[in-house]
């Protein structure tokens, strides 16, 4: 009799443990960090000084949209919203010109994102540039 | 010749019409400051507007001239119905203020109104004091057109300054009011244009207007008003020099805005493929006042297709064709496929955008592929469907992924359940165990 | 002290013992009674509640470790949780929807007290602590729906702070300071987290430990008839038979919160724009549908006061009426009863009337 409470003991305490384990998995894995970066994003390491030269541009991403860093002649840099303000295609920057490009219609903007020519009928969205050391970094425009 | 003409002109006017302006002028250039009537610098207010004792009748008239007047840019700037219409306007009296030696001449010509307007508008001096900014240029302009071509041999029912512009309410032209906004430009030249008894005695179609408000610049310009993008005739035609464009000129034209269409057309095998049968480039293909979105149908060389028109299925164009034709048909095929899945992947409470954020990737890729099109060059498109298919690739991947993700739940879910019923079991096992309550 | 090393958890007890008096709790625990009966089965659903709101404690710390409360990162976040972190569906989800069950068991648990007439005396206080807490859930699930900020969410918000405002006097001044401002913007939403994960939260605990106080010391009501006749009167001890059986339940209804998460997780929506105009089918949760539904019925104006203040101040009448239940029914007089009963019953139809015509509709 006093076995038998003690297996029926023994079972619930074993079967208790196995079924919490079920429960305290997800509570841990949700509570380690993701490796990866957060999607709501209010700072992206853009590039580094070393990874570009004056008077170039790159293209990264800002969260889930393309943005547009650029680094001017005077070693500066700026950075936009990648998307044109026309009819969303991805603009670019032109060396030869020191301005930024959309292909589609050949629209121009200024390094200040200013819309100077062609269709864009207003200014790119416009981030803002930390420097931290080596590493450039870029937040929203608050 | 026609210039000094024009100047002394307008020196005449001024000095005759204007005479108070005239000196103003000279005044206010001397550093001095200005007097009671119109000077050059400043606009005068609508309510004394300078037109003498003109509007005393004008105002009332039919054909609203005076009313009109009282929005007219000119208005402001001290001139006055005598500045273009000559006569007295000191005298109240109709006969007086038109009796012969005032200068008054009534309607103007289509001569008269193109060399009176030009004579201030082509005046570098006089218009530097008053609208700095305007080009000067729109007379010289004007007799390279097809309307002043024709206007110089004696046609007179040909464009003038007033046809587009009006003759009294002359607004700014980016006034949305003017006749020559953006917008109001294809109705503008379509009064003549469209009228297919009016252009009857010239050689020309009358169905452009009806064409181009179905295409796509039409849209762009009449229906989401795109005012800074879509053209209106003047940007293919221009304005003051209004004249269809050469074979040469078109792929200028057109690659004012679509410059990287047309840098890849020009450096293309068919550039001077295009030349040497004087087809005008990019209106070969797509037309002009009607373009269209282009579609995939265009491409390959079936007849009825557009590159059908010159290759035959076999040749060297026709396989390149069929190779553009058969790859985006296929890059569409996968969008749809995409779409479908990730679509049942978001029913079902799955989370998918970064799926979508390869889609748009791949999204952007075909724009740019549809436009690599034009390099008739089958090593430039392979590359850019490369990149297309690889995004193509892991926007599935995802997709699948958030289907695999769903089934590890519900797997996950089973094996929580089940150990929670054998805990259940036991738990009512026990309970049963428990002595008797009382 | 009595140490023994084969013994490990004795030796524990013992040195509790020691210092605590343990004996007289176990004593306690030991007479503890809870009664048996046909009605029994209703006496598990405040012990339900009370689970679900520890889950809720658990999982809101949980979400907390990665949501963003601020207009600009608040949805980014939500999403975050939803599709990077491990599990992090299966968290938000059961909150989501233990929060439901929470309010929906609370409801059942208030209408058995209410039809067994557990309310009388001596138990009026905790008739009274018990609406409190409704009352907080209900707030709960208001400043919670705000959080994910989308766009459903926020023009539910603006329609129920809408509300708020006709009360009279106190009504613009609390919407006000509720909103943060004129509208609900981006100022409304921290507002709302702090309600939402401080003030409700230490409310609810002062008085889910008053209430449960309140039981201790006057021990679960029993059947009215067993006081004419005792010798029906038949009980089971809280240690361990009504713990137990109150576990099994708490397990089966946790088993159901996965089940509900994995077929059916919480859904995100689009962003809230403040700019854009109100999407088609903007419904409040389903446990204000009743007064959404019912507001919507009354008239332009009723004599010389507005349609919906005048839907409120019946509300309100209602309300003041149910909290003073335990002083209309004493139990003296039976024709009270029945009516109040009666009354119950109504507004019980009454209630689910609304809800279903505002879901359907």
């Amino acid at each position: 009799m006093l076995d038998r409470r003690r297996i029926l003991n023994w079972l619930l305490g074993g079967s208790a443990f196995a079924w919490a384990g079920s429960v305290l998995h997800p509570v841990i894995r949700f509570l380690m960090p993701p490796p990866e970066q957060e999607a709501a994003v209010s700072a992206v390491k853009a590039t580094t000084l070393t990874e570009m030269t004056p008077n170039s541009g790159k293209i990264f991403k800002f969260g889930r949209k393309p943005a547009l860093i650029v680094r001017r002649s005077d070693g500066t840099f700026t950075a936009f919203m990648a998307k044109c303000t026309h009819l969303d295609c991805i603009v670019q920057y032109r060396e030869d010109k020191e301005r930024i490009w959309c292909a589609c219609h050949d629209g121009f903007y200024d390094l200040n994102g200013t819309n100077v020519s062609g269709p864009p009928p207003r200014p790119l969205d416009a981030l803002e540039v930390h420097m931290q050391g080596d590493d450039v970094y870029v937040t929203r425009k608050s | 010749m026609m210039r000094t003409f024009t100047i002394s002109l307008c020196v005449a006017f001024a000095w005759s019409a204007s005479l108070a302006a005239a000196e103003e002028l000279t005044d206010v250039s001397a550093g001095e400051g200005s007097g009671d009537i119109a000077g050059a610098g400043q606009p005068q207010e609508i309510d004394e507007l300078q037109a003498g004792e003109c509007l005393q009748c004008h105002l009332t008239t039919e054909d609203g001239v005076g009313e009109l007047w009282r929005d007219d840019v000119h208005a402001r700037w001290g001139i006055t119905c005598v500045t273009c219409h000559g006569g007295d306007e000191t005298q109240p009296d109709k006969e007086l203020s038109k009796r012969p030696g005032t200068g008054y001449r009534g309607a103007l010509t289509a001569l008269e109104d193109v060399e009176l307007c030009g004579g201030c508008h082509g005046d570098v001096e006089y218009m530097k004091e008053r609208k700095p900014l305007l080009p000067v240029d729109q007379l010289q302009k004007y007799w390279t057109s097809e309307h002043g071509k024709l206007l110089n041999k004696g046609e007179t029912r040909v464009a003038t300054c007033v046809s587009c512009h009006h003759a009294h309410g002359i607004r700014e032209i980016n006034d949305a009011k003017s006749p020559v906004y953006a917008v109001n430009v294809p109705a503008t030249c379509a009064g003549c244009h469209a009228d297919a008894d009016y252009m009857s005695d010239f050689d020309i179609k009358t169905d452009q207007y009806a064409e181009y408000v179905e295409s796509v610049h039409g849209k762009a310009l009449l229906e989401k008003n795109d005012v800074r993008g879509a053209p209106a005739c003047n940007d293919c035609h221009g304005n003051h020099g209004a004249a269809p464009p050469s074979v040469d000129a078109i792929t200028n034209i057109c690659g004012a805005c679509h410059s990287y269409n047309a840098d890849l057309f020009l450096g293309s095998p068919l550039a001077p493929a295009f030349k040497e049968r004087s087809l005008a480039d990019c209106v070969a293909c797509h037309g002009k006042h009607e373009i269209t979105h282009t579609s995939e149908e265009w491409v390959g060389a079936k007849p009825g297709s557009t590159c059908g028109k010159c290759h035959e299925q076999g040749d060297e164009g026709a396989e390149l064709a069929l190779y553009f034709v058969d790859s985006m048909s296929s890059v569409r095929q996968s969008f749809d496929e995409i779409h479908e899945l990730l679509t049942e992947a978001e029913t079902k409470g799955m989370d998918v955008t970064e799926a979508e954020d390869y889609v748009e990737a791949a999204r952007q890729g075909l724009m740019q592929a549809r436009t690599l099109v034009h390099s008739f060059s089958k090593p430039v498109m392979e590359e850019k469907l490369v990149e297309i298919s690889e995004n193509q690739a892991a926007a599935l991947e995802a997709g699948y992924a958030a289907l695999r993700g769903l089934e590890d739940r519900r797997r996950g879910l089973l094996v929580s359940t089940v150990l929670l019923l054998v805990l259940t079991i036991f738990v009512a096992l026990k309970i049963r165990s428990l002595p008797p309550t009382s | 002290m009595s140490t023994s090393p084969e013994n490990p958890d004795r030796a524990i007890l013992a040195w509790a013992k020691d210092r605590y008096p343990i004996a007289k709790f176990a004593e306690w625990a030991e007479h503890k009674t809870v009664p048996v009966g046909p009605n029994a089965f209703w006496y598990y659903f405040g012990g339900i509640t009370l689970f679900l709101f520890l889950i809720q404690v658990g999982t809101g710390i949980m979400l907390m470790f990665y949501y963003k409360g601020s207009a600009d990162t608040a949805f980014a976040s939500v999403r975050f949780i939803s599709a990077k972190v491990p599990f992090g569906w299966l968290i938000r989800s059961v909150h989501a929807w233990s929060a439901n069950l929470m309010i929906f068991f609370a409801f059942i648990h208030m209408f058995s007290v209410f039809f067994m007439r557990a309310y009388r005396k001596p138990r009026e206080l905790t008739w009274l602590s018990g609406i409190v807490m409704l009352a907080l859930l209900l707030g709960f699930g208001f400043s919670g729906y705000l959080l994910p900020w989308n766009e459903l969410a926020f023009f539910a918000t603006k329609v129920g702070t809408d509300i708020i405002g006709v009360i009279p006097l106190i009504g613009e001044p609390l919407m006000y300071v509720l909103r943060g401002g004129e509208e609900v913007t981006g100022s409304t939403l921290p507002r709302f987290f702090a309600l939402h994960v401080a003030l409700f939260p230490a409310l609810l605990t002062i008085f889910i430990v008053a209430h449960l106080f309140f039981i201790q010391l006057q021990g679960i009501h029993e059947p009215d008839e067993w006081q004419e006749q005792p010798e029906k009167r038949k009980t089971m001890p809280f240690f361990p038979h009504f713990f137990m059986r109150e576990l099994l339940l708490w397990l089966v209804v946790l088993n159901i919160l996965a089940v509900l998460a994995v077929f059916f997780p919480a859904e995100l929506g689009v962003e809230a724009d403040p700019f854009s105009p109100a999407p088609a089918g903007i419904k409040p949760e389903w446990y204000f549908l009743a007064t959404f539904e019912f507001l919507k019925y009354m008239p332009a104006h009723v004599g010389p006061i507005e349609g919906e203040q005048f839907g409120l101040l019946l509300i309100s009448i209602g309300f003041v009426a149910w909290c003073l239940v335990p002083w209309i029914d004493r139990g003296r007089n039976r024709t009270v009863t029945t009516i109040v009963m009666a009354a119950g019953v109504t507004i019980l139809v009454f209630l689910s009337i609304m809800t279903y015509l505002g879901h359907s509709v």
